[in-house]
């Protein structure tokens, strides 16, 4: 049986606005028979073609070439094992199922607001076997260094999708705004945050969309917690508890760890009804604990069962510090919060 | 860099205490000069101090809590200022005359330091907050003391040292804990109500001092191995 599965990155819209929320990175969980396992990669490295087709600006062989640079990022990150291999160009389709990986632009109208996706086929056991990334044509895009007006950066959102291909889903690690048609993004700490920065503006530019080329430590803790490296797991350590509203678990709670020392902020969700969480990939020190209704972006973007998120309590300071160990966890905390 | 269960020691500081228990007992048992001492005090073997120490807070810088706009500049969500705050603690020591001026002195201290965030500018917790953690500090270590000033029963000092740390945090039934060290300066002054020179007790007083200390590592909240602190303490002592 091979199965399919897509995650989206949606279009960014232009607008400030006040931030309102942080989260955290979250793992793809494949359903294989009554149990989820984590998509994982089992055979490394992972070989991928290039579709050969080109749009205004950029040739297949500018496409591979950032996209190589783009899985570069993931593989360079020290306490994650994994890495990648380009094949060749070839003719066959991102989207079709052929056995094998393939990366290239390809054109979905249909998907207006959806700038790239990413889909796997999986074997019997739930192991990835081939996974698939398109860019939409539909959108401008470019490969300059700095970016380029009006455009896309092709490098930043392959990173984005090609995190979703090693098996991270969406970061919640980012404020946005709702507005008409959609969500404009304020700021945001995780390149797997589900909503891109707009195209970059003007000269010189007052917005960047090549940021994303560079991983934040959200999405460095969520590689190397499913391709862990031994040192990574002797030297960093977790944070574990759960969220509770008049003692009963809250499921689908942001909480996230951050770091007064380094600045990093990282996180996860509570997964179970009892409102159990750990947040792994922290190093070890003091952290400031918070958890947060997950309001700041659509609910399926993170979750296949939307209804089950609580969302109806307040942001919450857990009460004390948190000390993280190398190589352990710290001691279980509840984080209990109010109803909005 | 924290860590958890036992066996890390510091090999320094255990080394600097058996350098000082193995020598001061052969010093201690010096012969007395030949002539009378003039004081007391050069006759001294071995003093004893008991007592209590506090430390004033300790600032540890601000951190915004912050993501990337679109522009490249940091959107603070929140904002953090951390410290630790005023702590108490018991501090003992063993001190070994070497010369009447000069003595060398093995010291533990225990003391309880909160550890604290003050949250504020939260989008969407309007009201601030402080946060805290309990830590128990442990320190071991060897000083040396030169006296100053000695008038009546009074002496003046001044002290500089150094001490192997163990910072343990509270909610740690796993045992987490960070190690450093101190190397710290100051001076004291002993009130003796009692100087003799026959007696198993000879000395009997109490002890105040100062110290600034310079502490490597350990538990921090803010990107600085180094932070500055000063201790105050006060003590019984008594001397054989």
């Amino acid at each position: 049986m091979t199965s399919r599965r897509m995650s989206r990155w949606v279009i960014a819209l232009l607008l400030i606005s006040m931030p309102c929320a942080v989260a955290a990175y979250l793992k793809i969980g494949v359903q294989v028979g009554n149990a989820v396992i984590t998509l994982k990669w089992k055979t490394l490295p992972v070989r991928y073609l290039v579709t050969n087709r080109a749009v205004a600006g950029v040739t297949a062989q500018q496409f591979q070439t950032a996209t190589d640079a783009a899985f570069g990022s993931w593989n360079a990150v020290p306490t994650a094992q994994i890495s990648s291999s380009f094949v060749g160009f070839t003719a066959i389709d991102p989207t079709t199922d052929s056995g094998q990986t393939v990366l290239g632009f390809e054109s979905h109208p249909e998907d207006e607001n959806v700038l790239g996706s990413t889909f796997w086929e999986f074997d019997t056991s739930g192991n990835p076997r081939a996974a698939h990334i398109y860019l939409n044509t539909i959108f401008q895009w470019s490969v300059a260094s700095p970016g380029e007006p009006g455009k896309f950066d092709v490098q930043s959102i392959m990173t984005h999708e090609i995190g979703h291909l090693w098996g991270l889903s969406h970061s919640a690690i980012g404020e946005t705004n709702q507005v008409s048609g959609g969500r404009s993004v304020v700021g945001k700490g995780a390149v797997m945050f589900p909503i891109a920065f707009p195209p970059t503006n003007g000269t010189p530019a007052t917005t960047n969309n090549t940021i994303d080329r560079t991983l934040k430590p959200d999405d460095i803790a969520g590689i190397s917690d499913i391709y862990a490296t031994p040192a990574f797991l002797q030297q960093f350590g977790q944070v574990q508890g759960k969220v509770t509203l008049n003692g009963a678990g809250i499921f689908g709670a942001h909480v996230t760890a951050f770091n007064q020392r380094t600045g990093a902020i990282i996180g996860n969700f509570s997964l179970s009804n009892d409102g159990s969480f750990v947040i792994g990939g922290l190093d070890p020190g003091l952290y400031l604990v918070r958890a947060e209704p997950l309001d700041d972006a659509d609910i399926d973007s993170f979750f296949d069962t939307p209804n089950n998120v609580n969302i109806n309590f307040k942001a919450t300071y857990y009460a004390k510090l948190v000390a993280v160990p190398a190589g352990g966890a710290s001691a279980a905390i509840e984080i209990k919060v109010v109803a909005k | 860099m924290i860590r958890r269960g036992c066996g890390v020691s510091a090999v320094w500081a255990g080394a600097v205490l058996a350098v000082l228990v193995a020598t001061s007992p052969a010093m201690a048992q010096t012969p007395a000069p030949s002539t009378p001492a003039k004081s007391p005090a050069t006759a001294k073997r071995l003093e004893f101090d008991v007592g209590g120490m506090f430390l004033t807070p300790v600032g540890m810088g601000t951190q915004d809590m912050s993501i990337t706009a679109a522009n490249g500049q940091p959107v603070p969500f929140a904002k953090t200022s951390s410290r630790t705050g005023p702590s108490f603690g018991l501090e003992a020591r063993m001190g070994f005359p070497i010369t009447p001026r000069f003595a060398v002195e093995v010291a533990g201290s225990w003391s309880s330091v909160d550890f604290e965030t003050e949250v504020s500018g939260d989008t969407e917790i309007p009201t601030g907050l402080t946060v805290s953690l309990g830590v128990s500090r442990l320190t071991a270590g060897g000083s040396a003391t030169w006296r100053l000033r000695q008038k009546a029963r009074n002496e003046i000092y001044a002290i500089g040292g150094a001490s192997w740390l163990r910072d343990i945090s509270e909610l740690s039934a796993s045992g987490v804990y960070d190690d450093g060290a101190i190397v710290d300066g100051g001076a004291g002054m002993k009130m003796l109500f009692k100087d003799a020179a026959q007696g198993k007790i000879k000395r009997v007083g109490l002890r105040f001092e100062g110290r600034v200390g310079v502490r490597i590592g350990g538990l921090t909240l803010d990107d600085k191995n180094t932070h500055i602190s000063t201790a105050f303490l006060a003590s019984l002592l008594i001397g054989s």
